[in-house]
């Protein structure tokens, strides 16, 4: 098992830090757009100005949640354990929600509909794992986005045997009609993900307000807040700033919520960006914005208590199209969330991640998601290290090998026991070089099939075994939802 | 500063591959093939067969050795190496005997020509402190004069010659002594044959190379073992770091015997054969997690000084792309990570398992370490760089902006912008679409400028009468 972590901060670097987090927490303050989550936390004790809609919250106040996360959680202080599971790598599609689908037939990008949402369901309905899960990966364009996702989960739920049970709402208004969705086919609701990021600086907006008091009034009590501030834009260019920002903004949202709701817990997602000024662009990929990334994870692991990760893993890559640039990016990114943080994506160490998106989150290619899979599976194998016993060391084979002139291992048994325990993976190269055409065009050859494998599967679906009876509920549900939402 | 390390082992499993390599040693030991070495192997306590030529090392004698290397100062870790603010790397000694040949999209076997090509753009574009190797073996040229050739052929192309020449046989040494002397004013010794044939051989080669390095007065030794999984050591990984240290320390105790006063260096650069394709690979997982393992025994263990010899160089990706891109990230990380090493790409433009040297690769490896090595920069936390008062100054609320603050404008020049890596809106298909095939374009374009404003180094005159001079004394030498 893979133990150990690395570290970006000293002691004094962290001290100086959650200091950093006080004195803007106190001083700054946050700025709340919601009246009720503004009264609670003027009974709670905030500094809450109802003009400006700005609360400043007291040390102690501060003091008691980290206390109370200190006694929660793991501090990770601790050696960090965790390594991959024995079995192989199956990694789910999970909902992206990207408003662009990258069309590799037609070497374009163009904005996501609702048939390429189908095409897609059929391939990951054959193609993923029927023990994983199937999301939402990309956005219909041509649906009023007030009833998106409730079309979307509708088409989700009808289309795949394995679906995500959870749905994505952007407002609160569409949340009733989920639940009920979810109620039809699982037989109990299952409450969406939403609008849970702060906006930056140190904004929790009416949007965000409005899904978390939701979520609280449906009995969630656990809540996941997520911050994206992007050095040079909407927070410090320098990235100990960004951290110390991040936290304040993550720190700042629990409290709002926990001045509402005395019992709730809490986990964060961090998904910072930097502003590249020779180009004006914004990257979340930079080396700066996974710093930031790996900071803001440290800072809670070692001070406040943890349970803050990188939120979109290797998700979040600059690439627009598969190839080097893809895998160099993810391959970054997931080694680096793998050797710096504890609060593992996904709950697995070394993890691809990824979920077949490029430009940063803006696109969907099931190709990339084909190639993300073969890789992820190479580093899938890095993480489960490697296990050590009498068998393994294979002492009395090397004894019975010996040193003889043109001995082999080839023949014995303990080879022909073990040899199928190595990762061969389906694309990558390996051996003899082939010759000019093959090896050159080998990449174009990957992405070709990937496509075609992608094709193959869409070309093997069969429409799930849904009970017909569900299937014209779902439909009455979206209807009723088009009605009260779009008129 | 980026403190801390991954482990792979538990003390427990530590403990056992400790003994399993003890085992080893005391009860298969390893085939010396060499007169000299067995001699003083005898004279030293070792049972030594010389019909079989098979050394079994006695337990007392192996542990001796442990606690002098345990005692020895240990290399710095990662958070103690002073890092250069830029990534600069140098051209490594490589000597692929292939060239990836862009222009023509093919590769072929490295001439004489391509290796002066390379000499003349790596003049150029490796930085003057940095130094410029041999990056392909010449093709053309007789292998028993080649590394002296190619050496000399360094010393009249560039004005920063890696000062290290590669020796095939120990006939070539004193002609590379000799042109290191004119040119640098002392000699240098050639690095040569110093890996163990797996399983557990110590060849005649390396051990006339070895002879002669201590011959020549070296006492600290850099050996390396490259056994592949399945093929000569065994399918298991576990297995494959038994036989790597039990031929690390093997060899060792084997120098020792003849020079008592030897430190030693080891390299790990482990394989795998993947029974699907019948090959053996360099780039798989499992041959990493055997390097790491090594690595990581010797660390905790066996007093250390030992690394991965062939870093991210040796991958299986045949050109450059999704491919290399992918394994030299997932190696470079590893050795980061797992080994306390600086967090640097050390790609010296080869692919292929160390087989083909590209030009091209190498230039987009040195932008994709860049992004690698400001990661290994950590984050500086100070009161500036904290900003606490500029958060005060835009305040709160959507529509701020920290992009006019001063604090901006005094650290935006810090961060990293890549010259050829994509950042940004969506420009048209045609672009986004051909991108890849650009950056390599741009790759070559940049090659080939170097290569217009290159301009033959100063060298004195006599030096260079007295470099060809031993070159051809060589060939006479080693050819008639």
């Amino acid at each position: 098992m893979i133990t150990g972590k690395l570290n970006i901060f000293s002691e004094a670097d962290l001290d100086q830090m959650s200091a950093g987090v006080f004195r803007i927490l106190e001083h700054t303050g946050i700025r709340v757009h919601s009246e009720e989550f503004l009264a609670s936390l003027a009974r709670a004790g905030a500094n809450v100005d109802g003009s400006t809609h700005v609360v400043k919250f007291q040390a102690q106040m501060i003091e008691d949640m980290i206390s109370e996360r200190l006694s929660v959680l793991d501090s990770n202080d601790s050696e960090a354990e965790a390594g991959n599971g024995s079995g192989a790598y199956e990694p789910p599609l999970w909902i992206a929600i990207t408003p662009f689908f990258h069309d590799y037939e037609h070497r374009t990008r163009r904005p996501g509909r609702r048939e390429d949402l189908l095409d897609v369901l059929h391939w990951a309905d054959v193609d993923i794992s029927a023990d994983q899960t199937v999301g939402q990966a990309i956005t219909m364009t041509e649906v009023d986005p007030r009833v998106e996702p409730i079309l979307a989960y509708a088409l989700v739920l009808q289309n795949t045997s394995h679906p995500d049970p959870v749905a994505f709402t952007s407002q609160r208004g569409q949340i009733e009609f989920l639940l009920a969705l979810s109620e039809v086919y699982f037989g109990n609701p299952v409450f969406p993900t939403g609008a849970n990021f702060i906006t930056s600086p140190l904004t929790f907006g009416q949007r965000m307000g409005d899904y978390l008091i939701e979520a609280m009034s449906w009995g969630r009590t656990h809540h996941s807040t997520g911050v994206m501030p992007i050095c040079g834009g909407n927070s410090p260019m320098t990235i100990s700033g960004n951290v110390v920002l991040s936290a304040a903004e993550l720190i700042g949202s629990w409290l709002v919520l926990k001045s509402r709701q005395s019992e709730a817990t809490f986990a964060g997602q961090v998904t910072n960006g930097i502003i590249d000024m020779r180009r004006g662009a914004t990257s979340f990929n930079a080396p700066e914005a996974l710093l930031a990334d790996l900071g803001v994870c440290e800072l809670f692991d070692r001070r406040f208590g943890g349970g803050v990760y990188v939120s979109a893993g290797a998700d979040y890559i600059d690439a627009r199209v598969p190839g080097l640039q893809a895998a160099y990016e993810r391959t970054y990114t997931a080694m680096a969330v793998a050797s710096f943080t504890s609060t593992y994506f996904g709950g697995q160490r070394f993890f691809m991640g990824g979920d077949g998106t490029l430009d940063a989150g803006r696109v969907f290619s099931p190709v990339q998601f084909i190639i993300d899979r073969e890789l992820g599976a190479g580093l899938w194998r890095l993480g489960q290290g490697i296990e050590v016993s009498q068998e393994t060391m294979a002492l009395d084979t090397i004894e019975e090998v010996g040193l003889e002139e043109g001995q082999s291992y080839m023949g014995t048994d303990h080879t022909l026991r073990h040899y199928r325990e190595t990762w061969f993976p389906q694309w990558l190269a390996r051996g003899m070089w082939a010759d000019d055409n093959v090896e050159f065009g080998r990449e174009a050859h990957m992405l070709d099939s990937a496509h075609q494998h992608y094709r193959e599967c869409i070309a093997r679906y069969e429409p799930p075994d849904l009970d017909p009876v569900k299937s014209v509920e779902l439909n009455h549900i979206v209807d009723r939802a088009r009605c009260a939402l779009v008129g | 500063m980026v403190t801390g390390r991954l482990n792979l082992f538990s003390e427990n499993e530590l403990d056992q591959l400790s003994a399993g390599a003890f085992r080893i040693l005391e009860t298969t030991g390893i085939q010396v093939h060499s007169e000299e070495f067995l001699a003083s192997l005898a004279s030293t306590g070792a049972v030594v067969d010389s019909t079989t030529r098979i050394v079994r090392f006695p337990a007392h004698m192996v542990q001796a050795l442990i606690d002098e290397r345990r005692s020895l100062a240990q290399p710095a870790g990662r958070h103690l190496v002073e890092l250069d603010p830029d990534y600069r790397p140098g051209l490594g000694i490589s000597i692929a005997p292939f060239l990836h040949d862009y222009r023509r999209r093919t590769r072929r076997h490295a001439t004489r020509e391509d290796l002066v090509e390379i000499i003349h753009w790596a003049d150029v574009d490796i930085d003057r402190d940095r130094s410029v190797g041999q990056a392909v073996t010449m093709r053309e040229v007789d292998p028993r004069v080649e590394p002296v050739e190619a050496y000399a052929l360094l010393m009249e192309h560039t004005s920063h010659p890696e000062p290290t020449a590669y020796t095939s046989d120990d006939d070539q040494i004193p002609f590379l002594l000799e042109l290191a002397n004119v040119y640098f004013d002392g000699p240098r010794f050639p690095t040569g044959a110093n890996f163990m044939t797996s399983p557990l051989t110590f060849g005649d080669r390396m051990a006339r190379y070895l002879l002669a390095a201590i011959a020549w007065g070296r006492t600290e030794h850099g050996i390396g073992v490259m056994p592949i999984c399945g093929g000569n050591a065994p399918m298991t990984i576990a297995g494959n770091v038994v036989v790597s240290t039990a031929e690390l320390l093997g060899a060792w105790l084997t120098v020792k015997a003849y020079q008592p006063e030897a430190t030693f260096r080891g390299g790990a650069c482990n394989g795998i054969i993947d029974m699907r394709r019948g090959v053996a690979s360099f780039g798989a997982p499992e041959a990493l997690l055997a390097d790491l393992g090594v690595c990581e025994l010797f660390e905790r263990r066996l007093g250390g000084h030992v690394g991965m010899a062939g870093g991210s160089d040796y991958i299986d990706a045949r050109l450059v792309g999704l491919q290399s891109a992918y394994e030299r990230m997932m190696v470079a990380m590893s050795v980061a990570a797992f080994t306390d090493r600086p967090f640097n790409l050390s790609a010296g433009g080869t692919l292929d398992s160390g087989k083909v040297f590209s030009p091209v690769d190498f230039i987009i490896d040195r932008e994709l370490g860049v992004g690698l090595w400001r990661l290994g920069q950590g984050v500086e936390v100070t009161a500036e760089t904290l900003a606490l008062d500029t958060i005060e100054t835009v305040g709160v609320g959507a529509g701020k902006s920290y992009m006019e603050a001063d604090h901006t404008l005094r650290h935006y020049r810090e961060t990293w912008f890549p010259k050829m890596l994509a950042r940004g809106m969506w420009a048209s298909d045609d672009i986004e679409f051909g991108h890849e095939e650009q950056m390599k374009e741009a790759a070559f374009q940049h090659y080939l400028e170097c290569l217009s404003r290159y301009t033959p180094p100063e060298l004195d005159e006599d030096k260079h009468r007295e470099i060809k001079r031993i070159a051809a004394h060589s060939r006479h030498a080693l050819l008639t």
